[in-house]
């Protein structure tokens, strides 16, 4: 059992990056096995899959993973003549193959020895591929499998190739005889598709882009500094030639940056498949843990997002799953009871909206009673029982995000003590995102994600402060307001305004702290600009309101993170550095110091 | 490369002077010398931390090196630079009055710290260099960021791990 290391460092690269393309496209599609057991193209995709990674482990002379994936490979070729119905045994048989070959394969990633065994997975492969025959002989009159649908589907599978007598070739399963023959040539054909496809795509190291967009932004702030000393030539000179060139050079120049920074984030970007691949797996493991039937919808998964945004998204969206299943979804007797189906739905969706990128995810679940997240949040001081009393009721579910609140009082292992949905918030606002939930009771739930397409990249107002620059993002501004001396008041020494019904604090951001009587009298009117959610709401004096723009984020450098209320520096147009406030942060703190 | 071989008996530093007294830092660790340019205030930071500035859009932080070494506050002046060196992957830019040469001196010239004129906190100081002109007091870059502002920061990222890993659990 030694490991295959007579090869290359970079063949071993090149061969763990397809092996990864392929343990992915597994992972994604054998699940799918279990909704739509007999559809060919998916079984034709997995058989190559399984084939490919036989073909490359064999090449590099590792042994365990081409017995394992030979296993695996015959198995799905009895499913794709239709000899075998994928019925929940297969199905499981063949996860439980991949588990071993993610274990073979992390062995060689991490390039230390496990005693990773695959020789029960392949004898529960063999025997399932053995009972090939049995089951052809019964026609699967019997559908124990709790997805009926699939069952009937791939019912019809069987009854066509119930007419050639194949039992002696399909009990040869376990056989490397049973290997395909005349379907060889469809196969050798896609592959030369696939050869002609990828001849068109470079792998590119990630660093590398992150350069490339490093640099990219540098020319982006360039950029902006460009047509601001250009304005100020044409002003100072007006009509000369040599200026005229220059603007239209410039103006050119400037073209070609959009578009070089348009594409080069687009080469960042990902489809959101790529996340949602590994879910279905979660999910249906999850179901089957909690005796839960569900069918499990994902669209979208072409939708791109930035890379870093995909990876930082994945732990929240688990999360709201694993929140979906345990508990959103009923078991099939309350369902039933209830008088709904007793497969639940739930649907996971990407699309993109005016800039941003929408995730939702649905159930069809129990819902959420919004006067429990009211009691619960009173009881743990959350809010004031007077307060939760006067907010409607999708604002009292959003409390739910609230940290500490679980309407749920049994903690299972999976997920339900109160801890999590707070930072699933925390992690999207991090990103610059919101989440929020809608739920009607007896029908469901809906949380959805909003995420910028880049975090690199904010819209941002731009405002100055006590002769600082600074950008306070879109996301979280919801008014801006002049406010004349008369409309501020003071409690306890401490600036606030009356906001429609609503006391809300004046904050300084250089302070992160209310602001006390000022000595001096201002008498002009203060510019207001009004941010937060409906539980925390400050007002944030500025001096000015400067620019509503696009701002590249940088951040701030490790010597500067105790700053607390900065989301990082951006570089403004004339080169000066302007700070990027982290706003959730700031209403945060600000609040709390009351 | 030769360095592995054989140690260097000379040392290249940049000199320069803050109050009328003079230091230098390995050259090694200076990334480039700028006039000053402007500096965005960074509300919140230490003391020292003069604020950010931008050096071909990166975004750096400047100290005030008067303030970090606790000399006395000075005036603005023409001759004032920024000495931007790297400390781990980042760049810190420190704030003198003035550079005044790049020299080469033999490291018998230098003398450790004595902890009697210096106090017991000043590790950032590698040693004095005995000049025939003058003393010249050889600065740790790599130090002079307080311990403080060490643990604040590694203080910061710990609290992030324990919200990921409550993410999962």
């Amino acid at each position: 059992m030694s490991l295959a290391t007579d090869v290359t460092a970079e063949e071993m690269q090149v061969f763990l990056e397809e092996a990864e393309e392929q343990i992915a496209l597994l992972d994604r599609s054998i699940v799918g096995l279990e909704v739509n057991g007999g559809d060919p193209q998916l079984l034709q995709e997995i058989f190559r899959a399984a084939h490919t990674i036989k073909g490359s482990s064999a090449m590099l002379g590792h042994q365990r993973m081409t017995e394992l994936t030979h296993a695996m490979e015959s198995l799905l070729d009895l499913l794709r003549k239709g000899k075998l119905k994928a019925s929940e045994e297969v199905v499981d048989c063949l996860l439980q193959g991949l588990d071993i070959l993610k274990m073979l394969r992390d062995e060689l990633v991490l390039q230390e020895e496990s005693d990773v065994n695959v020789a029960p997975a392949v004898a529960k492969l063999r025997e399932v591929a053995g009972k090939a025959s049995i089951t052809d002989r019964r026609r699967s009159g019997d559908s124990r499998s709790p997805s009926r649908k699939s069952s009937r589907h791939s019912t019809a599978g069987c009854v066509e190739s119930a007419e050639e007598p194949s039992i002696e070739r399909a009990s040869g399963g376990g056989d490397s005889s049973v290997e395909v023959d005349g379907n060889d040539k469809g196969i050798l054909s896609l592959a030369r598709q696939g050869e002609r496809r990828v001849s068109q795509s470079v792998r590119v190291d990630v660093r590398t882009l992150d350069n490339l967009m490093n640099m990219v932004e540098e020319l982006v702030i360039d950029r902006s500094r460009m047509v601001q000393i250009n304005r100020m030539l044409e002003s100072k000179y007006g009509d000369d030639n040599l200026i005229r060139d220059l603007s239209r050079t410039s103006n050119h120049i400037v073209k070609v940056i959009n578009e070089l920074q348009q594409d080069v984030m687009r080469v960042r970007m990902l489809p959101i498949g790529t996340l949602f691949g590994s879910f279905p797996r979660l999910v249906r493991d999850l179901a089957r843990q909690q005796r839960k039937t569900l069918n499990f919808v994902v669209e979208g998964e072409d939708t791109e997002l930035d890379r870093t945004i995909i990876e930082k998204i994945r732990d929240p969206l688990v999360h709201l799953l694993r929140n979906a299943v345990d508990h959103g979804v009923e078991a099939p007797e309350e369902r039933k009871a209830v008088g709904k189906t007793e497969t639940a739905v739930v649907r996971l969706s990407a699309y993109q909206e005016e800039g941003h990128i929408v995730i939702t995810l649905v159930d069809d679940g129990r819902g959420i009673e919004a006067n429990k997240v009211r009691d619960a949040s009173v009881q743990k001081g959350l809010v004031a029982a007077e307060e939760a009393s006067r907010l409607t009721d999708t604002e009292a579910m959003n409390l739910i995000f609230l940290a500490g609140i679980s309407t749920v009082e049994m903690a299972t292992e999976v997920s339900g003590r109160g801890v999590g949905l707070d930072v699933v918030k925390t992690n999207i606002e991090a990103l610059g995102g919101s989440v929020r939930v809608e739920s009607k009771v007896g029908q469901g739930t809906k949380f959805t994600i909003i995420l910028p397409l880049t975090v690199a990249v904010i819209q941002g107002l731009m405002v100055s402060s006590q002769r600082t620059t600074y950008i306070l993002p879109l996301s979280s501004v919801t008014e801006i307001l002049r406010l004349g001396p008369r409309e501020i008041t003071t409690i306890k020494g401490k600036e606030v305004i009356r906001l429609r019904d609503r006391i809300v604090p004046l904050i300084r951001i250089e302070t992160v702290r209310c602001i006390e009587r000022p000595a001096t009298n201002h008498d002009g009117a203060r510019i207001i600009v009004i941010a937060g959610d409906m539980r925390k709401t400050v007002g944030i004096v500025v001096d000015e309101l400067v620019d509503q723009q696009e701002f590249v984020v940088k951040p701030l450098g490790k010597y500067l993170t105790n700053v607390r209320a900065l989301a990082g520096a951006t570089i403004l147009g004339d080169g000066r550095v302007g700070l990027v406030v982290d706003m959730p942060t700031l209403i945060r703190t600000s609040t709390s110091k009351n | 490369m030769n360095s592995k071989t054989k140690t260097p008996a000379e040392l290249q530093l940049v000199l320069f002077d803050l109050a009328s007294e003079h230091y230098a830092v390995s050259s090694q660790s200076v990334r480039e010398i700028i006039r000053m340019q402007s500096i965005t205030r960074v509300p919140g930071a230490s003391a020292f931390v003069e604020g950010v500035t931008n050096l071909r859009g990166r975004i750096v932080p400047v100290l005030d090196l008067r303030k970090r070494l606790a000399l006395p506050v000075g005036g603005e002046s023409k001759e004032m630079r920024i000495v931007v060196v790297e400390a781990g992957n980042d760049y810190v830019g420190l704030i003198v009055d003035g550079v005044s040469e790049v020299l080469r001196i033999p490291y018998s010239l230098i003398e450790p710290p004595s902890s009697i004129v210096y106090g017991p906190d000043a590790d950032y100081i590698l040693g004095i260099a005995k000049l025939e002109t003058k003393l010249v007091i050889l600065l740790d870059t790599g130090k002079l960021l307080s311990t403080d502002e060490k643990q604040a920061v590694s203080a910061s990222t710990h609290g992030i791990e324990s919200e990921v890993s409550s993410v999962v659990g």
